[in-house]
């Protein structure tokens, strides 16, 4: 873009993919989030290996779902979507799943946000995108949820609000948590915690790792959730990433007739007054009863212990019984997380969606 | 263009935080600091209710929203 006379160099500002590798993308966000307060957030630590794991690596993805904006040179702003299929009612659907939006200072009030929104829109429409989801919660003033609720009243035709999310709460590790935070009413509920620590169950031997086999059973187990919108998950999303902090894992429940339940999860490592690492449990699809529920449960958050995790979360899903979700220790949290859809077209605009089961990044 | 428009616009930038009251229809509100992320979604929501014009993310550029001039001759466009 040329740059006319009298006006600012913020016209030298172009989008274009990203060119630098995944840590050093991990590093820039890192950087952009230090240099903005976070309020009572913890802070998301996303590593090179995660991104490359979820989004670089993932079959579908292309150029144009990680974008950057650059003056001249610099980068200055960048956003990432990670391709995303779900089930809107019986119709299955080809979006994404947004995140990762940072902009440096030096980028702030040239617009690069919104810039990178609707270029990451044009691009990925031209390829069959139908929607971008993604989910915000308060994050500091100016920035996350702020940010997005502005962005809702400027263009109420591109973006909708979902209903809040709220999740489960499960503290694994109330010493390691507690050390980590800066709040002192959090730090006294961490360490009350640990009067319920979590111990190594015995964990039902029909529970194991995902296998190739089992694909067609945990897509139809996740077609089959009681939720407008929901994954409708690929092999790639289903295989267990190479280790808990460079992706998602599935584990499922099989009795000899293939999976009858599964939960899928990662880690997040994540910053408060010191690093502590989030269990997130993005599915937890168990048809078979409360029993099960609960021994998928305890595999799960055994495994994410286990793999250095302090704290799990999962969204609160509706077919999922409350008591086995209580026995286990977890509690109803709710921050003012959201979610928010992009449709892409028209056509989806007059079917939003009433209720979600969806990733969670 | 409209000067009641061009006013109605200047009065409503104004009001922003990160405004006074030096400011007339030519000033930069780029390089001047007045808008950022933030109010820049303000001012939008403003212009699409104030004027019932729609306003796209894709317009929302420097060059559109520089001056209260550039912003009036937006809505302007979009009026049409």
């Amino acid at each position: 873009m040329s740059e006319g006379k009298g006006q600012s160099p913020v016209e030298e500002m172009t989008i274009a993919p990203l060119t630098i590798d995944p840590d050093a993308i991990a590093r820039f966000i890192g950087e952009v989030y230090d240099s903005r307060p976070h309020g009572k957030s913890f802070v998301p630590r996303w590593s090179g290996p995660f991104f490359k794991h979820l989004i670089f690596d993932h079959p579908d993805f292309t150029p144009d779902h990680a974008l950057g904006a650059y003056q001249g040179e610099r980068l200055v702003g960048l956003i990432m979507a990670q391709p995303y299929v779900v089930f809107m009612g019986s119709k299955k659907i080809k979006g994404l799943f947004g995140s990762w939006l940072a902009i440096t200072p030096e980028g702030g009030g040239t617009f690069t946000a919104i810039k990178l929104i609707n270029e990451l829109k044009e691009r990925n429409k031209t390829r069959g995108a139908k929607f971008m989801v993604g989910i915000a919660y308060r994050s500091g003033a100016g920035v996350g949820l702020d940010f997005w609720e502005s962005f809702m009243r400027a263009f109420p035709k591109d973006i909708s609000k979902g209903r809040d999310l709220t999740y489960w709460a499960r503290v694994l590790d109330g010493k390691a948590f507690a050390g980590a935070l800066k709040d002192p009413l959090l730090k006294v509920a961490a360490h009350a915690s640990r009067i319920y620590p979590v111990f190594e169950p015995k964990i039902d031997p029909h529970i194991r790792e995902f296998q190739p086999k089992d694909l067609e059973r945990c897509q139809e187990l996740l077609k089959n959730v009681k939720a407008q919108m929901r994954t409708a998950a690929t092999y790639w999303e289903l295989q267990s990433a190479p280790g808990l902090s460079k992706g998602p894992q599935t584990l499922v429940l099989d009795r000899g007739k293939g999976p009858e339940a599964l939960s899928m999860f990662h880690n997040l490592p994540m910053s408060d007054a010191g690093p502590l690492v989030v269990g997130m449990i993005d599915h937890l699809v168990t048809p078979c009863g409360a029993q099960d529920q609960a021994g998928m449960l305890a595999a799960t958050m055994w495994k994410l212990k286990k793999s250095g995790a302090c704290l799990a979360l999962m969204p609160r899903k509706p077919d999922l019984s409350r008591w086995p979700m209580l026995r286990a220790g977890f509690a109803p949290y709710a921050d003012e997380f959201k979610i928010f859809l992009m449709p892409y077209d028209d056509e989806l605009t007059a079917e939003m969606p009433t209720s979600f089961d969806l990733l969670v990044r | 263009m409209s000067e009641g428009k061009q006013a109605e616009i200047l009065e409503f930038i104004r009001s922003l935080e990160s405004a006074n009251d030096s400011i007339d229809v030519n000033t930069d509100l780029i390089s001047s600091g007045v808008l950022d992320s933030l109010s820049v979604m303000e001012l939008v929501a403003f212009l699409s209710e104030k004027f019932g014009v729609t306003i796209p993310a894709g317009d929302v550029t420097p060059v559109n929203l520089r001056t209260v001039v550039t912003l009036s001759a937006l809505v302007e466009a979009r009026s049409v």
